[in-house]
């Protein structure tokens, strides 16, 4: 086989499924994620502004998510 | 909802509410309905114990973020080491630091939104099979089918239950009896 054919025989073999699959999988360990660092930072004092700041998001964004969990 | 249910589906739901009140949430979610429907559906064919590995591998998943083995394969695929980061993010914040929990922790006991998929898809099994009923079976295939939250069905498939493992069990069960 040419290293051509070989490609696309791998190509075809890949389940689109599984790449589906990861960025899933990823969002959610994203939010654990998230969730916990900001739990940990709020433990620490940190105030919502500056946990916005570090997350590159609002203020309110942060908050509107995170508070009360 | 509740009407068609049979005393074991009944008993299995009670079941769910006692385990998610005894663990401090308000949300029954499908690990209390999971736990609760294994000893009463003989369909899925899992030995007392096997049925406690399902339960202990949910556990597990959860505490991963309520990702499954098949998560952690695609996950990997990516060169993202799954088990790497719950170890780093636990010995940074704790034990169980990633654990995915119910939301809501307060107001009246009610269905995680999982939950209330599987009941849904619960009574669309039961229809589908063509039973007036709806049995314990039904909820554990509901479980199966709905697509809120996959964990479940992933720790079952290890085990070599599925949707189809689980008809085909029942169709058995019914001609037996026939």
């Amino acid at each position: 086989m040419t290293e051509a054919t070989t490609l696309a025989a791998a190509a075809a073999d890949r389940d689109p499924r599984t790449g589906l699959r990861a960025v899933a999988a990823l969002r959610r360990l994203l939010e654990q994620l998230e969730r916990a660092q900001v739990r940990s930072a709020r433990q620490a004092g940190w105030s919502w502004q500056e946990i916005a700041t570090e997350l590159g998001v609002t203020r309110q964004a942060v908050h509107k998510k995170h508070a009360g969990s | 909802m509740f009407e068609r249910f049979t005393a074991a589906a009944r008993t299995a739901v009670t079941t769910a509410a006692g385990a998610a009140r005894a663990a401090g949430t308000h949300e029954i979610d499908l690990d209390h309905l999971l736990a609760a429907l294994l000893p009463v559906v003989p369909a899925t064919g899992l030995s007392p114990d096997a049925a406690g590995a399902v339960l202990a591998d949910l556990a597990a998943a959860r505490r991963r973020a309520g990702l499954s083995d098949v998560d952690a394969r695609a996950l990997a695929e990516l060169g993202i080491d799954l088990d790497g980061v719950v170890a780093a993010a636990e010995r940074e914040l704790g034990r169980g630091a990633l654990t995915a929990r119910p939301r809501r922790s307060g107001g009246r006991l009610r269905l995680a939104p999982a939950a209330r998929e599987a009941l849904a898809a619960a009574l669309g099994q039961a229809r589908a099979l063509g039973d007036r009923e709806l049995r314990a079976e039904h909820l554990l295939l509901g479980m199966l089918a709905q697509r809120a939250d996959r964990v479940p069905a992933d720790v079952l498939a290890a085990r070599g239950v599925t949707m189809a493992t689980m008809i085909a069990a029942l169709q058995d069960a019914r001609r037996g009896a026939a």
